[in-house]
């Protein structure tokens, strides 16, 4: 935490940004960071999908990216260097998106909307060249990563956010030659024989995330032989889906589920 | 004092002000940083952002991001 703050402090009007991740609620973390002086940014990964991705094990862990989001360097965070950092900050923006001036507010808005091409085209009409010179290749390996994370959803079987990319980018890249590729992904989307059995597997893990929740916020409990039948419903996701998407979600909501039949078989 | 850094991280010590390491419960290697490309990297799973005016992960365009996973206890 300290060397955190120091980092942050050191090199974020350089253009880094600390950033605490953590699956746990928010209401005790925001009391413990108070309590810690955390000087940095915090975010919640409420289904530790990201930690999931970079095969988080152990805690305190840091991964660094770079302004292209290429990462660099990741470890125990007291391991990480000035140097380390200093690696990492080339060809970093002056500042965050929110804290552009208005004369960014165009670029701004159209980053924020994926509408890529209008950014571009609005980055391309601003006066300041050297600005223009940063942006531009920012702006180009956002739209290859854009496109690669489609593709990367698509393997993954991670339909729903795979889904609202494509949409999105159905709208941003209009007229842009790389377009084609969402053609081509719009219509695996139909034809692939595989993405129904996905998809009732994914709305069948929502279901038993939504039972999860309700039981949790106390709106109905869950007793012990329901809880024993979603397990029993989750074991041939996680077996068919194995790595992907489906298997990695239903192994986390399993996981959950024998924590809470192990409280409720106590508790019998 | 970078490399006496190093040199701690890499013996595995941690300066004083560290937290301690708090093992997860399935313990297993790390996939190599190339296994996780940014692809792969699910950043909009990240959510409720604070301290700073940042929407989500997207308004922090342009900026190197050191991502720091922690739990408190």
């Amino acid at each position: 935490m300290p060397h955190a703050n120091e980092l942050q402090e050191q090199f974020g009007a350089r253009g880094l940004q600390v950033i605490g991740v953590t699956g746990e609620p928010a209401q005790p973390t925001q009391t413990w960071i108070q309590d810690k002086g955390a000087r940095y940014a915090y975010a919640y990964d409420p289904q530790r999908r990201l930690h999931q991705a970079l095969g988080v094990r152990g805690i305190p862990h840091a991964v660094l990216l770079d302004p292209q989001g290429k990462l660099v360097w990741r470890g125990h965070p007291a391991a990480l260097t000035d140097a380390i950092v200093e690696g990492a900050l080339a060809g970093t923006l002056p500042a965050p998106l929110w804290a552009w001036p208005d004369s960014l507010a165009e670029v701004r808005a159209a980053l924020q909307s994926e509408r890529l091409v209008d950014a571009r085209r609005s980055a391309e009409a601003l006066s300041d060249r050297g600005l223009v010179e940063r942006l531009l290749p920012l702006i180009e390996l956002r739209i290859e990563a854009r496109l690669a994370a489609l593709k990367a959803l698509y393997e993954d079987l991670d339909l729903e956010p795979l889904e609202r990319l494509l949409a999105a980018l159905e709208a941003g890249l209009a007229g842009d030659p790389r377009s084609a590729a969402l053609a081509e992904q719009r219509r695996l989307l139909a034809e692939d024989p595989a993405l129904p059995g996905a998809r009732a597997a994914l709305a069948e893990l929502a279901a038993a995330e939504q039972r999860l929740s309700e039981h949790d916020s106390g709106a109905q409990a869950l007793d012990l032989a329901a809880v024993q039948a979603v397990i029993d419903r989750l074991a041939p996701i996680s077996k068919q889906y194995g790595k992907q998407a489906p298997g990695r979600r239903a192994r986390e909501l399993g996981s959950r589920l024998k924590k809470l039949r192990k409280q409720l078989s106590q508790g019998d | 004092m970078q490399t006496l850094c190093l040199l701690i991280g890499l013996l595995g010590f941690a300066p004083q002000e560290a937290p301690a390491p708090v093992p997860l419960q399935q313990p297993a290697p790390a996939p190599a940083a190339e296994d996780a490309s940014p692809a792969r990297l699910p950043l909009e799973a990240l959510t409720g952002f604070s301290q700073t005016p940042a929407g989500g992960v997207d308004d922090l365009f342009g900026q190197a991001l050191l991502l720091e996973f922690f739990a408190h206890w």
